[in-house]
């Protein structure tokens, strides 16, 4: 049984997938620790479920605001 | 700031609105921005911490042997702009390596994605890592 709130996490992880087809998985993850330290002060050790879905859901935002095809 | 509120064990999550906001709505109704591209000196670019080490050797060497110095339909590399205004390569490290070995001086294009709360000027450049 997964919680709900990671159950909402893979959902973001896959939306983000999409939204950054060319990025590796592994580079997604470790760019998303990055990210988290940056705005949570925790590492993906430390931080909380709710938070990294903050983190994810802002840079899920982040990318979203792109043109299509820019890259 | 969204609301959390505080679990059982301590745990905080988002309140039940702020979260279907942020999963349903928020990316939908954000305005599309205007790409923010850049022509920068890869040397000057930072690293993030998860790269520290700078490329991969074996990528960069592959890259080299395909591309050699050339920028020619290279895609612009993505970078996070930091509070202190340097660039953070979200994706592209090994491309701002190459370039920075092989053409120093050549300017490539960037498009910054997003923001960071904290500075980054003291982190390792990309020119820091030249194998």
């Amino acid at each position: 049984m997964i919680e709900p709130m990671q159950q909402d996490i893979l959902r973001s992880l896959a939306a983000l997938c999409e939204l950054a087809p060319g990025v590796r998985f592994g580079q997604l993850i470790a760019n998303l620790g990055f990210l988290a330290e940056d705005m949570a002060d925790r590492t993906l050790w430390d931080i909380e479920d709710a938070e990294l879905l903050q983190v994810i859901e802002r840079h899920r935002a982040d990318l979203s605001k792109r043109q299509p095809n820019d890259a | 700031m969204h609301k959390t509120r505080e679990e059982p064990g301590g745990q905080r999550t988002l309140s039940g609105g702020a979260n279907r906001f942020l999963q349903v709505a928020a990316p939908s109704i954000l305005p599309t921005m205007p790409p923010d591209f850049r022509e920068v000196d890869p040397n000057d670019l930072r690293v993030p911490p998860s790269r520290s080490t700078g490329a991969d050797p074996a990528k960069l060497q592959r890259q080299i042997a395909q591309f050699g110095a050339s920028v020619v339909g290279m895609p612009p590399l993505w970078v996070y702009e930091a509070a202190d205004g340097v660039l953070v390569v979200y994706d592209g490290v090994t491309r701002a390596t190459r370039i920075t070995k092989l053409a120093p001086g050549t300017l490539v294009r960037v498009e910054v994605i997003g923001k960071l709360r904290r500075a980054y000027s003291k982190s390792t450049k990309i020119g820091d890592l030249l194998p």
